[in-house]
């Protein structure tokens, strides 16, 4: 066992850590307020190769892996989890599903410009009666000719209102049901019939635009069909298998942040005349934000190991999500209480760390959900 | 052009024990690029934008405990050398500019030299001038800004004299010079696959008592800690 992050790792995460100490942290606040990541920071990232960490070189990125797209996951969470949701929607869900299934003319057409972050990609599964049931989506592809036909209604879309390339998981054999009924479409979003209603006015990562999008007969050529004709079902579960674990490192990231705030401030703030941090109420939290912290690296960095060896992980991916999200929340829950009344304040980033923490046991699937994949798989496989 | 870049080691501030028992400082983590050699490399890496350039970075460094050349070239270096040998740890700045003489010597091609103004620690500022002194090179120190023109540099130093070099040259830069810029992944991942070029003083002519504390100027008698 060697549990050593490589040279090149070690300083893609110095790098990343850098630059969210610079660009992320000072805009982290305005990202939350005006509800938008600006287009400066969005190119720096770009330029930084942000967008295209985990896909190979030849397709446009930096061949870091998962791993590396893990760390640059993690550091960026400790400025802002907008920034978070923007290059996991982009990279490891949207961009990801052409990468996993895409054909080699797919990949180079639409991975390379999405690696480089020229483009920015989106996954559209989601839709009004098909939540935690993904399996009951109602949008529809009809084949016509060489173009498929596509009617529907996707919500919740993360990047959906500045995204180029769409992934759309729609119904094309409604008998078949999820497993063969269902096709994944590479669909751009130039093309006649495809509309942004809205963006949703939302409780936490405010910088990340949340779409419902409306397909009215959306022509999309049979060539940009992603993976197998009535396999998308599929896709979007490996591809999800990725996000799972990429919002864990997520997790990690504001987690390990509001730690450091929270020693900081417990060695400074002085009441009764001394520090808070001489209680041991105080230092029992600190420690327990410590010890979760252990063990959400832990896993994700093993995970994501095993998925750079290309095992399987989804069990894993499931368990990363629901322990991550859980613990970065009781982390940050605790880092207020340590701070007190500052913690409340809006001038202070916990406030808003709270907020954006709360999504990440709600979406890439609940935790309820989680709960369920992870149960199935031990009753089918067996326990550990 | 070829411009050649010297960039040193130093220890991480951040990760720096001190123990006030023997007066020591003792390093613990790697050893992080000099701060004023960063700016170096983007004054160097500007020109190369600007103008065209060959890039090599040379540094005294063990690559044991450093990563500065690896940095070197995601920012763009395209080339790096190390020189490093046995007795190198208490160097002075006069062994090191005649090491680093004799390094551009056989390297035998430089256009122009940047250094940073000094070091994050010792902070003498003898080294670029010493070498341009052994190179026998017009040199300007503390410059905070350079336009070149043919093959005259128009510099700007602190305090705001200016001053015209013709190449090949020296010059030292202060934190103003240049805003250096973060290396992309890409180059990041790329930069530990490239080679260094590796030097000995036995590469270089020298002899082992030309360096290390035999070679030295400076003798370092006791060390203390100031209280403050
Ligand atoms: C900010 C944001 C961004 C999003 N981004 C995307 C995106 O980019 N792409 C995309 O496709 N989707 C996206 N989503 C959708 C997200 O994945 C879904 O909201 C999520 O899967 C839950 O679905 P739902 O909201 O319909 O809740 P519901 O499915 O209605 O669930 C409500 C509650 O019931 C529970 N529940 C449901 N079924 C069961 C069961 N069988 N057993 C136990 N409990 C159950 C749930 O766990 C939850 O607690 C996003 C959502 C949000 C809020």
């Amino acid at each position: 066992m060697d549990f050593s992050l490589s040279e090149e790792l070690t300083m893609l995460r110095d790098m990343a850590r850098k630059f969210t100490d610079q660009e992320i942290k000072p805009q982290a606040d305005a990202i939350d307020r005006d509800g938008d990541i600006p287009e400066s920071l969005i190119k720096q990232m770009a330029e930084l190769g942000f967008f295209g960490i985990c896909f190979p070189e030849e397709y446009g990125g930096v061949g870091a892996g998962e791993l590396g797209y893990c760390i640059v996951s993690e550091e960026v969470s400790r400025g802002s989890a907008s920034i978070t949701v923007l290059l996991g929607a982009h990279a490891s869900i949207g961009a990801m599903s052409i990468y996993l299934d895409g054909t080699e003319e797919q990949r180079k057409k639409y991975l390379t410009p999405l690696s480089t972050g020229e483009n920015i990609a989106a996954f559209a599964l989601t839709e009004p009666n098909a939540g935690s049931d993904a399996a009951a989506i109602e949008t529809t592809a009809v084949k016509d000719g060489n173009e498929f036909v596509i009617n529907g209604r996707k919500i919740y879309i993360s990047n959906g209102s500045i995204a180029d390339t769409i992934i759309v998981f729609a119904v094309t054999d409604k008998a078949l049901g999820a497993h063969g009924g269902v096709t994944a479409f590479i669909v751009e979003a130039n093309l006649p019939g495809y509309k942004v209603v809205r963006d949703e006015d939302k409780m936490g990562i405010r910088g990340s635009h949340t779409s419902e999008l409306l397909f009215e007969e959306m022509r999309v050529p049979a060539e940009n069909v992603l993976g197998r004709y009535g396999a998308g079902f599929l896709t979007a579960m490996k591809a999800l298998d990725r996000g799972r674990l990429g919002l864990g490192a997520g997790c990690l990231g504001a987690a390990k942040e509001v730690l450091d705030m929270s020693a900081q401030h417990a060695k400074e703030r002085k009441q009764f005349g001394k520090s808070i941090a001489d209680n041991q109420a105080i230092q029992w939290m600190l420690s327990d934000m410590c010890s979760d912290i252990y063990a959400m690296e832990s896993i994700v960095y093993r995970t994501a190991w095993m998925c750079d060896q290309g095992m399987k992980f989804s069990r894993q991916s499931a368990i990363v999500k629901t322990f991550c999200s859980e613990k970065a929340d009781e982390i940050i829950h605790k880092a207020i209480q340590i701070h007190g009344g500052i913690g409340y304040m809006k001038d202070f980033p916990l406030e808003r760390m709270y907020r954006d923490s709360r999504i990440n046991l709600i979406f890439e699937g609940t935790n309820e959900i989680q709960r369920m994949i992870i149960a199935r798989d031990i009753l089918k496989k067996g326990g550990y | 052009m070829n411009i050649i870049v010297l960039i040193k080691p130093v220890p991480d501030l951040d990760k720096i024990k001190v123990s006030r028992g023997q007066g020591r400082v003792f390093e613990t983590g790697k050893q992080i690029m000099n701060s004023y050699d960063r700016v170096a490399l983007q004054v160097a890496m500007d020109f190369k934008q600007k103008h065209g350039a060959h890039v090599t970075a040379i540094s005294i460094c063990d690559m044991e405990r450093t990563d500065i050349l690896r940095e070197a070239y995601a920012v763009g270096c395209d080339q790096c050398v190390c020189i490093w040998d046995g007795n190198f740890e208490f160097n002075d700045a006069f062994v090191n500019a005649r090491i680093l003489s004799e390094a551009i010597k056989k390297i035998d091609s430089a256009d122009l030299i940047i250094c940073g103004a000094r070091s994050d620690t010792g902070f003498s500022g003898q080294t670029g001038p010493r070498l341009a002194e052994d190179l026998g090179m017009p040199h300007a120190t503390r410059v905070i800004s350079a336009e070149l023109n043919g093959a005259i540099l128009s510099l700007e130093c602190l305090k705001g004299l200016k001053r015209t070099l013709s190449m090949p040259a020296l010059i030292t830069v202060d934190p103003e010079a240049a805003q250096p810029k973060l290396p992309n992944a890409l180059n990041i991942m790329k930069a530990f696959k490239k080679e260094v070029t590796r030097w000995s003083l036995a590469d270089l002519g020298m002899e082992p008592s030309d360096a290390g504390k035999d070679g030295s100027k400076v003798t370092v008698r006791s060390q203390f800690l100031v209280e403050q």
